[in-house]
């Protein structure tokens, strides 16, 4: 079997030599935070050498390892720098979701491909109108026959302009008692008639996306889950989408930029130590999510923990370095620009995948047993 | 399945842990300290029964460093003495002009460039201090550098006991702070039911949990430095949600909350000084 070790090192060198063929791509020249930055090239290399779904099995593509392996793997990526969107959302989220939730038939069509490389997902859950308060979703799927009839709105779409699919959450039944009952999951192809991609640039250097769907023919089939069942199966790729362990990976990044630009051993230890703690929370989450234990509020804490270092990590930079620390290009750079991309970058990670307040919402009530 | 994290000692540690807290459970003191007071919490019983249970070993046998961490913890989560965790320094901590747990003719041990400089006291003035830690203002004679070896075990057992503590300290302190959330009514219900109140206990939790699980994960100076921010950031939101209660002699959240302050200042200082520096931090 594989070690920690022996996976940390060879992911190590894999995503070195990755990140070396990778430089010369322009699109993510300022992109400030490699895990929004996509590359197809790249997430092709990632699959084609065996680098998607390690933890997977054998039959859909994995190598049956363990998932704290991935988690060590991702870290790796994550420190060398390479754009990891197509990655984060298609494996490390929705394709682990699909194989807690999907049919097997589904799973059989759908998570070799993406372990192979070849397939990108993006995920449709944030509205105009629904956002944290995700139940509030409106995109409507109508049952008509052997297919669902999508219409609707989403936003905030990371990878919608790459992506082959996408992981809808729609609105199956208007009716429900409570919104969230209502609520089902579908996959649907982005080449389907009736969808429509429009980017929306942000200031971490890349792009969101809006996509319309008006009419969208979606198979019966491409359910994830059941009928209405579809908040748990939300929530559970929430889990996976909230351990962040690639960030621990960036931090630790720039934490050795800073180091070599001078900055104080006492303030790196600071943020190495939490370092080391925001990966033992998301080590935790992963162990509990892989024995399929409730691990709503240990994923909160490992992307809470997360996204605060990132912040932290980057007010450290602009307090310890002055104005060199948003240089983001040419000699001046610190990191030949890591740290000012993080920087710029840092206030989307505690949004995007669910604010920093929901986060401590599901801790305070499902981890702590606060009443709602 | 590939195991992936080192569990050599995993079952000895928390047997370990669960000695050390049914010692600290028999031998817990009252507070010593007052506003104003050169106080020390040393308990010599405790320290007895710990030697007797094999405490020292930690601090001469790296390959008991797994268990340090959960020690430090079940320490922690008593408010026990502090001086257990320097003793396995080899002496009073120094720092500076100042040592912990320190006494005229007392044995002083200074982390200093990577290395632990021995000494004795040759006074040793009693301060006011924050926190009842027998802090003194030291001279020191006879300064010999301990061999390098002993030295890094030492540090290295003190380090992750240390960070336990805080560990430790900080997860009594939260259950402190849920309990009095959970039954104090305010606006009709707990105050646990409040937004503003959930959202400050779970960036507690989220410090407490990180730091419990590197208590467990063998812990060094990275993660020490940590956790005396982390601790004296979480004690602080448990003083702010336990109220005006927090703030008296009485409740014992109080203690944690001394303490983490106490123990960053010094952690953040014997970082300095294990990397070399002989300036206080900023």
């Amino acid at each position: 079997m594989v070690s920690l070790s022996e996976i940390t090192r060879d992911a190590d060198r894999f995503a070195a030599g990755l990140a070396a063929r990778l430089a010369g791509e322009p699109d993510n020249r300022f992109q400030g935070m490699p895990s929004d930055g996509d590359s197809r090239a790249g997430y092709e290399a990632m699959g084609a050498e065996g680098w998607i779904g390690l933890h997977w099995p054998a039959e859909l593509g994995g190598r049956g390892l363990d998932s704290l392996l991935t988690l060590a793997a991702e870290e790796r990526f994550g420190y060398h720098w390479l754009p990891l969107s197509s990655y984060l959302l298609s494996v490390k989220t929705i394709g682990n979701a699909l194989l807690d939730h999907a049919s097997p038939e589904l799973q059989e069509r759908l998570l070799p491909e993406i372990a192979a490389g070849r397939l990108v997902f993006c995920q449709g859950f944030s509205e105009p109108e629904a956002g944290s308060d995700l139940a509030a979703l409106r995109t409507s799927a109508r049952r008509d026959g052997d297919r669902y009839v999508v219409s609707g709105h989403k936003t905030w779409t990371s990878s919608a302009q790459v992506a082959d699919w996408i992981y809808l959450a729609v609105r199956t039944d208007p009716e429900a008692s409570r919104p969230h009952r209502g609520v089902s999951v579908l996959v649907a192809e982005m080449g389907s008639p009736g969808i429509e991609v429009r980017p929306i640039e942000t200031v971490g250097g890349g792009a969101l996306n809006e996509v319309f769907l008006d009419e969208v023919e979606v198979p019966a089939e491409q359910l994830v889950g059941e009928e209405n069942g579809g908040w748990r199966v939300l929530m559970s790729t929430l889990d996976h989408e909230r351990v962040t362990s690639e960030k621990v990976g960036i931090v630790l990044r720039v934490l050795d930029d800073l180091e070599e630009a001078g900055a104080p051993t006492l303030e790196l230890r600071r943020l190495r130590g939490e370092a080391e703690a925001a990966r033992l929370l998301g080590r935790r989450a992963v162990a509990l999510l892989a024995e399929r234990r409730p691990a709503a509020a240990a994923a909160a804490m490992a992307k809470l923990s997360m996204s605060t270092l990132s912040k932290r990590t980057a007010d450290a930079g602009t307090r310890l370095l002055g104005p060199r620390a948003l240089v983001e290009d040419g000699p001046e750079a610190i990191g030949e620009g890591r740290l000012a991309g993080v920087t710029r970058s840092t206030a989307g990670s505690s949004i995007a995948g669910g604010a920093s307040e929901i986060q401590r919402r599901v801790i305070a009530r499902q981890g702590l047993g606060c009443a709602a | 399945m590939t195991s992936v994290t080192d569990h050599v000692g995993a079952d000895e540690a928390g047997q370990f842990a669960a000695t050390v807290a049914a010692i600290a459970a028999r031998h817990s003191q009252p507070d010593p300290w007052q506003p104003g007071a050169a106080a020390s919490d040393a308990t010599p019983s405790l320290e007895a029964a710990l030697d007797e249970a094999g405490w020292p070993e930690l601090g001469r046998d790296e390959a008991l460093l797994p268990l340090a961490g959960p020690a430090g913890a079940a320490l922690g989560r008593a408010f026990a003495s502090l001086a257990p965790v320097d003793g396995l320094l080899g002496g009073a901590l120094k720092v500076g002009t100042v040592a912990r747990y320190a006494s005229a003719g007392c044995v002083t041990a200074e982390p200093h460039a990577g290395a632990v400089l021995a000494g004795r006291a040759r006074t040793a003035d009693a301060a006011a201090y924050t926190d009842a830690l027998g802090v003194a203002a030291v001279t020191v004679t006879d300064e010999r550098r301990v061999a390098d070896d002993e030295a890094r075990v030492r540090f290295a057992a003190w380090a992750a006991a240390s960070t336990g503590y805080l560990a430790g300290l900080s997860e009594e302190a939260l259950r402190l702070a849920l309990e009095h959330a959970q039954s104090r009514r305010a606006f009709g219900g707990p105050l646990s039911a409040l937004e503003p109140v959930q959202q400050m206990l779970a960036d507690a939790a989220t410090l407490v949990d990180g730091l419990s699980l590197l208590a467990g994960d063998s812990p060094g100076l990275d993660a020490l430095v940590h956790a005396g921010e982390a601790a004296e950031h979480a004690v602080g939101i448990c003083m702010q949600v336990t109220g005006a209660l927090g703030f008296t002699t009485e409740f014992p959240l109080q203690r944690a909350y001394r303490r983490s302050r106490s123990s960053h200042a010094w952690a953040d200082a014997v970082a300095v000084a294990w990397d070399g520096g002989r300036e206080a931090p900023s």
